[in-house]
């Protein structure tokens, strides 16, 4: 089981000794780089965020402003 | 082009070991733009699985290969997830006789196509039921707890796809009761009768449904649903798909060419080489590609004006809404001032 303390900066630590923000830190290189459609499926709160308020997610076809191709949707889904 | 990125995800993905740096310098690399690349097609997963497999770790940057262990790690977790309420959700259905089939993601990596069920992302648990069950499935996901925030459509002329999307408060993952296989109007190329045989089966929990099957519906939803028939674009996840649902030895040239979809396929994807198909593309083929486009796009702008005229005939509902749509958005506009006499009248 694993236990969260709160330092005076309300700073999260967790067990390994690194606080969140280092966490962030040390992903954020990669995860600002991530396309968001990666995280949306990782983080079941937000995708059933979308699924509520979205209706039919797999009609959207549409390429970005940069000219990147539109998400990989597939089958639909 | 293929950039030197995208040549790398796909050594990566298909090639063995010895092949992997096979015209490439990996030096030119830029992991940011692989990164981005994979993460857009939810390939990252599937690319640490394979260099995992591989031993080919020592190629890439040690944050890079952490950062991508722990997207597959959460990935492999929710899918572990995704699977557990999959078959709890089968259960449900069995108890109360309902025969259903699952779909997509969710019969992939419950048909085992996947060797690690944390290479594949997806979004939710889809599943086909027969139209007659509509209802009564409607009503057990009610009860069950599984709710839906999405408006239901009080008037339909043609059944929709699938059923408003569900999540169960308790659980995790949404879940996606489909009636047919693709939109309206494409239910000409594909539908469900295809699964009448599979239906006709006594009902059961986890039935998924055959390989060929699994092929050809991954192929018409992203060609047509997902709209790359009319693009050039091509996604990474399908393709692996298609590459893990092992068809190698079923595949020749003769049987993709007898369907326009599936050759538009893989002639998109003939430039990664991928599979040992190659499908020559004419001057006349490629003209007929595109008069074939532009009668499937008039098809679908037919379909959808016809669809609207029939619903708004039909449903006062829905005339009432465009009626006061109109009247507060347009009233300068002739054509539209005589459309909204018209629906009055």
């Amino acid at each position: 089981m694993t236990m969260k303390k709160e330092n005076k900066e309300n700073e999260e630590i967790i067990p390994s000794g690194i606080t969140r923000k280092d966490a962030i830190k040390k992903m954020g290189k990669y995860a600002t780089l991530t396309a968001m459609g990666t995280f949306m499926i990782l983080n079941p709160k937000k995708a059933q965020a979308q699924s509520a308020s979205g209706g039919e997610s797999d009609d959207s076809d549409d390429s970005d402003d940069s000219g990147n191709p539109p998400p990989p949707t597939g089958w639909g889904d | 082009m293929i950039s030197v990125e995208e040549k790398l995800l796909v050594n990566v993905l298909y090639k063995p070991e010895s092949e992997i740096l096979n015209g490439i310098e990996i030096n030119d690399i830029n992991f940011d733009n692989l990164i981005k690349l994979a993460s857009r097609h939810l390939m990252l997963p599937a690319l640490f699985f394979n260099i995992n497999k591989k031993n080919i770790s020592y190629l890439f940057p040690e944050d890079f290969i952490e950062y991508i262990k722990n997207i597959y790690s959460i990935n492999k977790a929710r899918n572990t997830v995704l699977l557990k309420e999959a078959k709890e959700l089968s259960e449900l259905l069995y108890k109360n006789n309902i025969n259903h089939i699952f779909l997509k993601g969710t019969a992939l990596l419950l048909s085992n196509v996947f060797e690690d069920i944390g290479e594949r992302m997806m979004c939710d648990i889809d599943f086909i039921i027969q139209h007659k069950d509509e209802e009564k499935v409607e009503k057990i996901l009610e009860k069950n707890n599984y709710f839906t925030n999405n408006i239901i459509d009080l008037f339909r002329v043609f059944k929709p796809k699938h059923l408003t999307t569900r999540v169960n408060k308790n659980k995790t993952i949404r879940i996606e009761p489909h009636l047919e296989l693709l939109s309206p109007k494409y239910r000409v190329v594909f539908n469900s009768k295809k699964l009448i045989n599979d239906f006709k089966d006594e009902t059961k929990t986890i039935k998924t449904p055959s390989k060929p099957f699994l092929f050809d519906h991954c192929i018409y939803a992203l060609q047509i649903e997902d709209k790359r028939f009319f693009n050039s674009y091509h996604s990474h996840r399908s393709i692996y798909d298609i590459y893990k649902l092992d068809c190698k030895n079923s595949l020749t040239v003769k049987k993709i060419k007898k369907d326009i979809f599936i050759t538009h396929f893989f002639i998109n994807i003939d430039k990664f080489k991928i599979f040992d198909i190659h499908i020559k593309t004419t001057l006349l083929n490629s003209y007929f590609y595109k008069f074939l486009r532009k009668i499937l796009i008039i098809n679908q702008i037919l379909f959808q004006i016809i669809s609207i005229i029939i619903e708004l005939f039909y449903s006062n509902e829905l005339r009432k809404r465009a009626l006061n749509k109109i009247s507060n958005n347009y009233n300068n506009k002739t054509l539209l001032n005589y459309l909204y006499k018209w629906l009055k009248a």
